[in-house]
């Protein structure tokens, strides 16, 4: 009972793995204003 | 002449016009009505209680073929010359636009009506028992529909491929209306209280807050 | 001091407090137990939210400046200030699945914020629309400002609509310990940063472009 108890708390708190959605978010992120840096660079090119 | 009087006068010009001109009103009809026969192929309607999820469907008709019907309703003015005429006349340019958002108003209206009775006929939608709670949120939520639906022809109506943008540009701000829509036709179709609806409220701010934010923009958006 | 001088500066700021940002994100905010470490994307996530929402707060106003002054520095402010929170509303909706994949395991859910955000977005991709569809237009700069006029009122109906339509919600109060809440203050100052040299940025290239488009209507 109490051995069932103690596993099913260290299931509850196992933390999971995450990390390879974090690194997609900030890719994206990252990406976005890339991007929009890049337009703005075109926009600026394009004026000259 | 009181103000009244122009918006009345400038409603039954416009009105005249478009029953004269009546290609704008049939297409828009035939194309509800289409669709209505489309949905029917789509869904199967012995199998979809439309009663319960049909009205969030009933509004999408309205919404296609009324900005059908709306998107139009400033072009042929500029074709004309008659908004140019108009704007140079002394009339108050609020009254142009109230003449012109009761125009589309009635005939949003008149869509609806046409509309209930087909789906009755082919759909089975048995609206009769609760046709009071029904006519009152329908035309609570048409009064903002038809305003913002009226300002925006407006603006696109000089916009070269402006048919295009108008259903775009106007759907995303409807999207409060449209929930608010099918919620409340469902409840009135399920004989649930409408008059006290959250949904009822909601829409009654969105028709006071945008019919008094058309008639103050409307100005601009046709300002040379 | 000059604008370029300015921008120049604001974007050093921004690339250090950004840097700052993302070092005590990566290396000392701690793990949240539940999520992991996906829920590290909250501190750009709701940080470009709430500069998003500023942003297109600052645009509906210079709108309003535009139609009442009928100067057109003002139409440019309000379309770079849409132009850049359109971008920040951009980051959230692409960061909020990624973190909903994670913890809710779908990729969308109709969440009320989210989906209020992508109301929000696509009511100014129609803006952007029809400020292309319209550019060789006389009324083009009063007609974009009457449409950011209306989209903005529409945002607290929206809100309250899609509140009471949708059923998931967020936490409501978020519990921080002090390093999470440390490292959310560092990025909220390095993400408004960010916002003000990007619309800076964008400015100046707006108006290089009307000195162009002056020149080339005053050379026949």
């Amino acid at each position: 009972m109490t051995a069932a108890l103690g596993l099913l708390q260290e299931v509850a708190i196992k933390t999971p793995d995450t990390t390879g959605y974090l690194r997609m978010g900030y890719a994206a992120i990252g990406a976005i204003f890339a991007a929009y840096l890049l337009f703005l660079w075109m926009r600026a090119r394009s004026e000259k | 002449m009181n103000y009244v009087r122009v918006v009345a006068l400038i409603f039954a010009k416009d009105f005249r016009e478009e029953l004269r001109r009546k290609e704008n009103v049939i297409s828009s009809l035939l194309f509800a009505f289409l669709s209505l026969v489309l949905f029917a192929f789509a869904l199967d309607p012995t199998q979809v209680d439309l009663n319960r999820t049909g009205s969030g469907l009933l509004w999408l008709i309205i919404l296609f073929a009324g900005s059908l019907f709306m998107g139009a309703s400033f072009r042929k003015e500029m074709e004309t010359g008659t908004l140019q005429a108009l704007l140079l006349s002394p009339t108050d340019r609020s009254a142009i636009f109230l003449g012109k958002f009761l125009v589309n108003l009635v005939f949003l209206l008149f869509l609806e009506g046409l509309l209930l009775v087909f789906a009755y006929l082919l759909l089975d939608v048995q609206t009769g028992p609760v046709l009071v709670p029904l006519a009152v949120a329908w035309i609570a939520v048409t009064v903002g529909y038809a305003a913002l639906g009226t300002l925006f022809s407006a603006l696109i109506a000089n916009v070269r491929g402006g048919q295009v943008i108008y259903p775009i540009l106007l759907f995303p701000v409807l999207i409060p209306l449209v929930i608010a829509a099918a919620t409340l036709t469902q409840d009135a179709l399920a004989g649930r209280p409408v008059y006290t609806s959250q949904w009822l409220r909601l829409v009654a701010l969105f028709d006071t807050l945008f019919v008094t934010a058309s008639v103050f923009l409307f100005e601009y958006a046709v300002e040379e | 001091m000059s604008l370029r001088t300015w921008v120049r500066t604001l974007w050093g700021l921004a690339a250090v407090l950004n840097g700052a940002a993302l070092a005590m994100i990566f290396f000392y905010a701690p793990v949240e137990i539940q999520m992991g470490a996906v829920q590290k994307i909250f501190y750009y996530h709701v940080p470009s939210a709430i500069a998003g929402y500023v942003l297109l707060f600052l645009a509906f106003l210079f709108s309003i400046l535009y139609l009442w002054k009928d100067d057109p520095s003002y139409d440019l402010l309000a379309y770079t200030t849409a132009e850049v929170g359109f971008v920040f509303i951009t980051v959230v909706l692409v960061t909020g699945p990624i973190w909903g994949r994670s913890a809710w395991g779908k990729w969308w859910v109709w969440e009320p914020r989210l989906t209020s955000a992508l109301i929000l977005w696509l009511m100014y991709s129609a803006y952007f629309l029809l400020r292309l569809f319209s550019r060789h237009e006389a009324r083009a700069a009063r007609i974009a400002a009457v449409v950011a006029i209306i989209a903005f009122f529409d945002v607290p109906i929206v809100h309250k609509a899609i509140e009471w339509w949708g059923s998931i919600v967020h936490p409501k109060k978020v519990v921080l310990e002090p390093p999470m809440r440390q490292t959310f203050f560092v990025a909220m100052i390095a993400v408004f940063t960010l916002a003000a040299a990007l619309t800076l940025t964008r400015f100046m290239v707006g108006k290089a472009e009307e000195r162009r488009q002056a020149q080339r209507e005053a050379t026949p």
